[in-house]
C-alpha cells in the first residue's frame, strides 16, 4: 500500500520514469540496455527489467549485467510501452499471475491506468488497432510478462465480444470460409 | 469459381409441385445454394426450363420427388424471403458453345472472363426488370466488377475481396515469421489474417475471456480457428471455472461428494450439445414437472399437493395449505421433475381465485434439502379474477442436476371470512424445459450414465415417463413430434388426448 500511494503522488511529473527515479535514489543502480532489431536502444533498471520472466532468468543465468543487449522478434514501439507499463506496476504485489485460474482471470477488472494504457495503443500511430494489440501481445509472450498479456488478451476479448461473426472477420480480416467449409464449421 | 445470381421472382408451380425461382438469364446447370432471409440454406441443381425460369428440384436426377412427397417443405421455402442465389458457375454451357478448353491455364482464365463478361451483359439487359431488391444488388454487383475489370485492363493490380482471399490464403505464414506486422506496407497487411501472427497460447487465453455462446460463435470464424480452438482441454476449462463462462451448468452440482462438472466424459461434445437442447427448450419447452412430492403443509385431504399436477387436475381442486395469522409466513411446495438431469426454462404457477402470495421463488436440485440452483425472486401480480390465469416465471435455460424443484411462497394476502386466517393456495403448478432422461445416444448420455453410477443410481429411465403435452384438436404438436423423435417412438402409435380447460365454478 505504502508503495502505491508513494506512487500516485509521483504520477503527476509523468508515469513512465517513476520505477526509474525510485531506484536511482539509492547509490548503485543496475542499469540494463536494450537494444531492438529496429535499432532503437532504451535504459531500464534491473527491477523493471525483472517484471519479465525473460530477463529475469537471464539476469539470474549471467550473474550480472551484461553488455547492450539485442531484443530480438520486439519493435521499438513495443519496447516502449513494455517499459513503460512495467515501470508502471514494477511495485505491484498483486500482478495477474499465470497460475490463476479461468475463472479470477475473468473476473478481475482492468484498472484505470490500464484502461488509458491501452487507449493510447489504439490511438498512437493511425494503424489499424488490433496490429498494434497484436503485436503488443506478441511482444509481450515473448519477453513473458504475465500481467501485460493478461491486459493485452482481456482489450483482444472486449473488441470481439459483442459483435457479430461479419464484423469479427473484417476486423482480424480472417478469409471469408468458402460455402463449403462454411458448411462444416456450421455443424 | 463461384457467382451469385440475383432473384428477380419466386413463385411457386402447381402442376409440377416445386418452387419456381426466376434468376437472370444463364443456361446451364449448375450446382447452387439459395440462401433464404431466415438462415435457410439449399443446395440443389438448377435446372432450366426457359431463359429466364429456373426449376428447383431435388438433385437426385428426376425431376419432382422431393416436393412431391413433402409440400410443406415447399410452402415453409415460400414463407421464407430469398436473398440470393449462389451458384458454382456454369462454365458447361461456355465449353459447349465456345468450345474453351478448361484443363489449360489459359483456358482457364479465359471461361473465367467469358462467364464475367456474360453475366455482366445480362445483368445490363435484365437489370430494369428486377425487383426492387434485386435491381440495388444488381447495381452494386456490377459496379464492383466493371470496376475490377476496368483496372485489370488498365494494368493495375485488382484489388477485389476474391484477389485479397487468395492472397492470404496462399502466404506463407514463415515468411512473417520472427517480424512485426507492423512493418509490412498497409496494404499487405490489411490482407493478412491477423490472428495468423499470434501464438496459439494467446489466441486461446483472449477467447477464455469470452461468455460460452459467444465462444461458440468465433469457433465459427473460420476452419483453421476452428481446428485450434476446438479441444477438449479448452472446453473443460470453461466448465470447470464456473457459472459466469458457462452459464447452463449452474456448479457446484455436489451430491455425496460428486460433482457433474467433473462427470462430463467429451467436453466438446457435451456442451455443444447442451446448448443446442437448451435452445430446443426454449423455443419448444416440454412439460418437465413428475409428480408431488412434499408440501409445508396441507390444509386437508382433498387440498393435497397431488392436485397441482396435471393428471389430477379439477377444477374444484386445489392446494391449499393450513391456515396462519401472520402474513408474512412462508410456504414451501417440492415436485420431482423427470429424470435425473433436466433443463427447466419457465415455471408457471396458477393461483387459486385471486393472486394470494406475494413472491414466488424456486430451487433445483438433488433432494429437498440439497438444492444447487436458486432462482431469483419474482413477484407475483395479484389480479381479481374468477378463473387467474397462470403466471410464467421465466429464467435462462439452467440444467437442473437430481431432480427436484422447490417452489418457496413467501407471504400472502387472501383471507378466509370464515376464521378471518391467511390462507395460501394454488391450482396448478407447471416447469417447462426438456428432460434429458430419455436422450438415447451422445455425449451428454454418456455424462449422465457416468454420473448417475457414480452416486450409485440404478440407471436412467427412459421410457417409464407419462408425458403430458398440449395437442392442437387431437393433432400432434411439434411438441409431441420433437419428444417422439427423441423416443424413437412412431409418432401415430402415439396416443393422444386434450386437456380441457377447467369448467366456470359458476
Amino acid at each position: 500500500m505504502f508503495h502505491r500511494a508513494n506512487l500516485r503522488n509521483n504520477s503527476k511529473n509523468g508515469r513512465s520514469q517513476v520505477g526509474q527515479n525510485r531506484n536511482s535514489k539509492k547509490k548503485p543502480v543496475a542499469k540494463l540496455t536494450l537494444i531492438t532489431e529496429d535499432n532503437e536502444s532504451f535504459t531500464v533498471c534491473k527491477k523493471v527489467a525483472e517484471m519479465s520472466m525473460f530477463f529475469k532468468n537471464m539476469l539470474q543465468d549471467t550473474e550480472g549485467i551484461p553488455a547492450p543487449f539485442i531484443v530480438p522478434n520486439v519493435s521499438g514501439y513495443d519496447l516502449k510501452k513494455i517499459i513503460e507499463y512495467c515501470s508502471y506496476h514494477c511495485l505491484d504485489t498483486d500482478c495477474p499471475n499465470d497460475n490463476d485460474s479461468l475463472r479470477s482471470r475473468r473476473d478481475r477488472k482492468i484498472g484505470h491506468w490500464d484502461e488509458t494504457f491501452v487507449r493510447n495503443i489504439i490511438n498512437k500511430d493511425g494503424d489499424p488497432v488490433i496490429d498494434n494489440l497484436v503485436g503488443l501481445t506478441k511482444a509481450a509472450y515473448f519477453l513473458d510478462i504475465p500481467g501485460l498479456i493478461w491486459l493485452m488478451t482481456k482489450s483482444i476479448a472486449n473488441t470481439i465480444d459483442p459483435k457479430p461473426i461479419a464484423e469479427i472477420r473484417e476486423i482480424f480480416n480472417v478469409p471469408v470460409p468458402s460455402e463449403r467449409e462454411e458448411e462444416i464449421l456450421q455443424r | 469459381m463461384k457467382k451469385e445470381y440475383i432473384v428477380t421472382k419466386v413463385g411457386r408451380d402447381r402442376e409440377r409441385d416445386a418452387l419456381r425461382i426466376a434468376v437472370l438469364p444463364l443456361t446451364s446447370c449448375s450446382h447452387f445454394l439459395v440462401i433464404g432471409g431466415n438462415g435457410f440454406v439449399r443446395r440443389g441443381t438448377l435446372c432450366l426450363s426457359s431463359l429466364d425460369a429456373a426449376w428447383w428440384h431435388s438433385g437426385r436426377g428426376s425431376d419432382l420427388p422431393l416436393f412431391l412427397k413433402r409440400r410443406d417443405r415447399v410452402g415453409w421455402a415460400l414463407q421464407q424471403p430469398i436473398i440470393n442465389i449462389k451458384a458454382q458457375a456454369g462454365s458447361g454451357y461456355l465449353r459447349r458453345v465456345a468450345g474453351i478448353s478448361r484443363n489449360t491455364k489459359e483456358g482457364k482464365e479465359r471461361l473465367a472472363a467469358e462467364i464475367e463478361m456474360w453475366v455482366l451483359g445480362s445483368a445490363r439487359a435484365e437489370g430494369k426488370r428486377s425487383t426492387k431488391i434485386g435491381l440495388a444488388r444488381s447495381l452494386t454487383h456490377q459496379g464492383k466488377k466493371v470496376e475490377s475489370r476496368a483496372q485489370a485492363q488498365a494494368g493495375q493490380p485488382r484489388t477485389g475481396v476474391l484477389s485479397q482471399r487468395r492472397l492470404s490464403h496462399s502466404f506463407p505464414s514463415a515468411l512473417l515469421h520472427g517480424q512485426s506486422l507492423r512493418r509490412l506496407p498497409l496494404g499487405l497487411r490489411n490482407m493478412y489474417p491477423v490472428f495468423d501472427d499470434l501464438p496459439v497460447e494467446m489466441c486461446l487465453k483472449c477467447f477464455a475471456f469470452l461468455p460460452l455462446p459467444d465462444f461458440a460463435r468465433v469457433l465459427r470464424l473460420s476452419k483453421k480457428w476452428n481446428k485450434t480452438l476446438d479441444k477438449d482441454f479448452v472446453w473443460r476449462e470453461r466448465i470447470m471455472s464456473g457459472p459466469s463462462v458457462a452459464p447452463i451448468l449452474r456448479p457446484p452440482a455436489v451430491q455425496a461428494g460428486v460433482n457433474f462438472a467433473e462427470c462430463i466424459v467429451e467436453p466438446t461434445a457435451c456442451l455443444k450439445q447442451l446448448m443446442a437442447l437448451s435452445l430446443a427448450a426454449e423455443q419448444n419447452p416440454l412439460s418437465v414437472i413428475g409428480a408431488g412430492v412434499r408440501a409445508s403443509s396441507e390444509n386437508n385431504e382433498g387440498q393435497s399437493i397431488k392436485y397441482l399436477e396435471d393428471r389430477y387436475r379439477h377444477f374444484q381442486r386445489y392446494w391449499s395449505s393450513k391456515g396462519s395469522d401472520d402474513p408474512l409466513s412462508d410456504e414451501y411446495l417440492i415436485f420431482q421433475l423427470h429424470g435425473i438431469a433436466t433443463i427447466v426454462t419457465e415455471i408457471s404457477v396458477t393461483p387459486y381465485e385471486e393472486g394470494s402470495e406475494l413472491g414466488v421463488s424456486f430451487s433445483l436440485g438433488f433432494s429437498p434439502d440439497n438444492m444447487h440452483y436458486q432462482s431469483p425472486d419474482f413477484k407475483m401480480e395479484n389480479i381479481s379474477a374468477l378463473l387467474p390465469e397462470p403466471q410464467m416465471f421465466k429464467i435462462k435455460p439452467t440444467l437442473a442436476i437430481g431432480g427436484f424443484l422447490r417452489l418457496d411462497l413467501k407471504g400472502r394476502t387472501a383471507r378466509q371470512p370464515s376464521n378471518l386466517k391467511f390462507y395460501t393456495a394454488l391450482r396448478l403448478v407447471r416447469a417447462k424445459g426438456f428432460p434429458l432422461g430419455f436422450l438415447e445416444h451422445g455425449a451428454l448420455a454418456t455424462t449422465l450414465v457416468a454420473f448417475s453410477d457414480r452416486l450409485g443410481y440404478s440407471a436412467l429411465r427412459v421410457n417409464q415417463f407419462n408425458y403430458v403435452l398440449p395437442t392442437n384438436g387431437g393433432a400432434p404438436t411439434i411438441a409431441w413430434n420433437a419428444l417422439c423423435s427423441a423416443l424413437k417412438y412412431p409418432l401415430h402409435h402415439a396416443s393422444f388426448f386434450t386437456i380441457e380447460r377447467p369448467m366456470d365454478p359458476s
